[in-house]
C-alpha cells in the first residue's frame, strides 16, 4: 500500500480515538453527576427535608455576644461540634474544646455525646456524662455558649434565609 | 468494567499512533527504541491506576486518562519538534512525575502538615526563587535565568511556586474565611476587610508577585495574580474584588508598558505584529501561519513546518498542534484541558473541608489560566507571555510539578467520596 495512504489513515485514526476518549470521558462525567444527583442517601450538597433526618441549633441570644444571635446551624448527622475547622458546626469560642461535642441519629433517636471537653457539654444545665437522648426544644450549652435543638418533624419547612453567611 | 479498560487503553493508543506516524515519515522504520517514550508512558500509567485502585477506593477515574492522553501528546510533540535528548529528558520527568503523583495521592500523613506550616512552604518556594538571583541559570544559554541546575537536571522554582502558594492561599483562606468576610472597617464609603486579616495575605502575595515581576517572569506573575482572584473569590463569595482587581490588572499592565520594555514588546507584538513580522513579533507571526497552514485538518504529524517558529516545543507548542493536527486537534486538546478543570471543580464541591475545597479549586483555576492564558497568547487573543501549556510543552519542573497537583486532586476525590460512603453506613 502507498505510504501516503497509510499515514493519512493513521491520521483520522488519531482524530478518531481523540474524540471517542473525549466522548467517553464526557459521557462518565454526566454518569457521575448523574448519580450524585439521585443518591437516595442525599448528600451534603442536596439536603431536602425528608430525606434523611434533619434538624437545626439556634443560637440562645445572649446579651454579652450581641453579634451572635440569630445564628442557626444545621444538623446533618453524624454532626461533629468544636472549635476546629473541619468539624461540621464550627464554634468560635475559646471556652469550646476543638473537637467538643457530636449529635448522632439512631433510627429516628438523637443523640448527644461529650467528646471529652475541657469544660464540659451541658444539656438543660445538667452536665453531660455519657450520651444523652435529645429531645425538640432542649437547650445544649458548650462553653459560654447556648444552642437550642429543634428538628422538623419531617414537615416543618427550615428556612435557610435565617442563616448567616 | 469495560468502560475503565476503555478510558485507560484510549490515550495509550493515541499516543503510539502519533510515534507509529513519526516514524514513518522520517524513515518508515518501526524499531522498537523509538517506542521507548510510549511504552514508559504505558507502563506508568497502568502501574498507577493498579495502585491507585488498589489505594483509594473512590478515586477519580477520569482524572488520570485525562492526563495520560495529554502527556502522551506532549510525548509526541517533544519527539516531533526538539532534539532526541529532549525526549529522553522529558520520558525521565514523566517517570519522576509518576511517582510525584502517586506520593501526593497515597502517602498516609494526611494533608495536615501542609496546611499547618503554609508560612514554612511558602518561605522554602521563596527561597529557592531568590537563589534563582545568584545561581539561576538557562538551559538555552540565553534569556531570563529562571533555573537551578545540577548534573545536568535544570529545575524552575516558579514552577514549585505555583503549588506552594496555593497551598498557603488554601490555607489561609480556609482559616479567615470568616473573618475576611464578617469583619470590615469602614472606608470612606466602602466596607472593605479588616486590614489585620488581609495584610498578611497580601504581603506573602505581593511579595511573590514582585519577585517574579523582578525576574522578568511575566507568565507567572500573571497566574499568580488569576489564581489568587479566583481563590479568594472562591472563599469570600464577593465578586466585587474581582471586578476591582481586573481594573487593578489593567491599571497594572498600562504602568508596566511604560516601565517594562518586556511589557511594551509583548502589547505591541499583540496590536499589530505585522509591522515588524521578521523582527520582534516575528514568532508570533509564524505561530499564526502555522495556524493558517494546518487548517481543519491539518497536515498530518510530522508533515509539516513547525521548525519555523522560535521554541516551539515550549511555550508555542499549541502553534505546532494547529498546524499538523488542525482545527480538529486544537478543538480536541481544549475540550481534553476544559473536562480537566471541571473535574477538578466537581471535586472541589464534594470535599467538607475549606481547606481541601479551596485547593483543588486553586489547583483547577491554575490549569484553566495556564493553559488558556498561552493558547489564546498563541492565537494572539492576548498578549503573549511565556508559560507552559500544562502536561504537553517540554519542560520538566512544569510537568513535574502538574502530577503533583493531579496526585492531591486525586486524594481529594478519594477522600471525600469515601467519607460520604462512611457517613452513609453510619445512619
Amino acid at each position: 500500500m502507498d505510504m501516503e495512504w497509510v499515514l493519512l489513515i493513521l491520521r483520522v485514526l488519531a482524530v478518531l480515538i481523540l474524540y471517542a476518549f473525549l466522548l467517553l470521558v464526557a459521557y462518565l462525567i454526566w454518569r457521575d453527576i448523574q448519580t450524585v444527583t439521585s443518591d437516595p442517601q442525599g448528600r451534603r450538597n442536596t439536603v431536602g427535608a425528608g430525606e434523611k433526618p434533619i434538624a437545626w441549633l439556634r443560637m440562645v441570644p445572649d446579651a454579652d455576644m450581641p453579634s451572635q444571635s440569630e445564628t442557626v446551624f444545621v444538623v446533618l448527622p453524624p454532626a461533629m461540634l468544636g472549635r476546629a475547622e473541619d468539624n461540621q458546626i464550627v464554634l468560635r469560642d475559646e471556652w469550646v474544646s476543638a473537637y467538643h461535642a457530636r449529635i448522632d441519629n439512631r433510627a429516628g433517636q438523637w443523640w448527644l455525646t461529650d467528646l471529652g471537653s475541657r469544660n464540659g457539654t451541658r444539656l438543660n444545665d445538667a452536665l453531660v456524662t455519657e450520651t444523652t437522648p435529645l429531645t425538640k426544644g432542649d437547650v445544649i450549652g458548650l462553653g459560654r455558649l447556648k444552642l437550642r435543638f429543634e428538628t422538623g418533624d419531617g414537615t416543618a419547612h427550615l428556612d435557610l434565609n435565617t442563616t448567616p453567611k | 468494567m469495560g468502560w475503565s479498560v476503555l478510558v485507560s487503553g484510549l490515550p495509550l493508543i493515541f499516543t503510539f499512533v502519533a510515534f507509529v506516524q513519526l516514524s514513518l515519515v522520517e524513515d518508515a522504520q518501526l524499531t522498537p527504541a523509538r517506542f521507548m517514550a510510549p511504552a514508559l508512558l504505558a507502563v506508568c500509567a497502568l502501574a498507577a491506576t493498579w495502585l491507585l485502585q488498589r489505594q483509594l477506593p473512590y478515586y477519580d477515574r477520569v482524572l488520570l486518562p485525562l492526563i495520560t492522553l495529554l502527556i502522551g501528546w506532549g510525548l509526541a510533540e517533544v519527539a516531533r519538534l526538539a532534539p532526541p535528548v529532549f525526549l529522553l529528558r522529558q520520558t525521565l520527568w514523566m517517570v519522576l512525575g509518576s511517582g510525584a503523583l502517586l506520593g501526593a495521592a497515597l502517602l498516609p500523613q494526611g494533608l495536615r502538615w501542609l496546611e499547618r506550616f503554609r508560612y514554612t512552604w511558602l518561605l522554602l518556594g521563596l527561597f529557592l526563587l531568590g537563589m534563582t538571583f545568584f545561581l539561576g541559570v538557562n538551559p538555552s544559554g540565553a534569556g531570563a535565568r529562571l533555573w537551578l541546575g545540577a548534573a545536568g537536571f535544570y529545575f524552575q522554582p516558579s514552577e514549585l511556586l505555583k503549588l506552594l502558594m496555593i497551598v498557603f492561599l488554601a490555607s489561609y483562606l480556609s482559616q479567615r474565611q470568616a473573618a475576611l468576610v464578617e469583619v470590615n472597617v469602614q472606608l470612606h464609603r466602602w466596607r472593605i476587610p479588616h486590614p489585620a486579616y488581609v495584610s498578611p495575605l497580601l504581603f506573602m502575595w505581593g511579595f511573590s508577585i514582585v519577585l517574579l515581576l523582578w525576574q522578568r517572569d511575566l507568565g507567572a506573575a500573571v497566574l499568580f495574580f488569576g489564581v489568587f482572584l479566583a481563590m479568594f473569590y472562591a472563599a469570600t463569595g464577593q465578586g466585587i474584588y474581582v471586578l476591582a482587581s481586573c481594573i487593578l490588572l489593567i491599571g497594572a499592565g498600562a504602568v508596566g508598558y511604560h516601565i517594562f520594555d518586556v511589557v511594551a514588546l509583548r502589547v505591541d507584538a499583540w496590536l499589530n505584529p505585522w509591522e515588524e513580522a521578521s523582527g520582534r513579533s516575528f514568532q508570533i507571526v509564524q505561530a499564526l501561519l502555522a495556524f493558517a497552514s494546518g487548517g481543519v485538518f491539518g497536515q498530518g504529524l510530522g508533515q509539516g513546518l513547525p521548525g519555523a517558529i522560535p521554541v516551539v516545543h515550549t511555550d508555542f507548542v499549541f502553534a505546532a498542534v494547529g498546524e499538523e493536527y488542525g482545527l480538529i486537534g486544537t478543538l480536541g486538546l481544549v475540550v481534553a484541558f476544559m473536562l480537566l478543570v471541571s473535574r477538578a471543580f466537581r471535586i472541589a464541591l464534594s470535599c467538607q473541608r475549606m481547606f481541601e475545597r479551596l485547593l483543588a479549586v486553586g489547583i483547577g483555576a491554575l490549569f484553566g489560566l495556564q493553559s488558556l492564558v498561552i493558547m489564546a497568547g498563541t492565537l494572539k487573543m492576548i498578549p503573549l507571555t511565556g508559560v507552559t501549556l500544562p502536561f504537553i510543552s517540554y519542560g520538566g519542573s512544569s510537568l513535574l510539578v502538574s502530577m503533583t497537583m493531579v496526585g492531591l486532586l486525586l486524594r481529594l476525590s478519594s477522600h471525600a467520596i469515601a467519607l460520604q460512603h462512611s457517613r452513609g453506613e453510619k445512619m
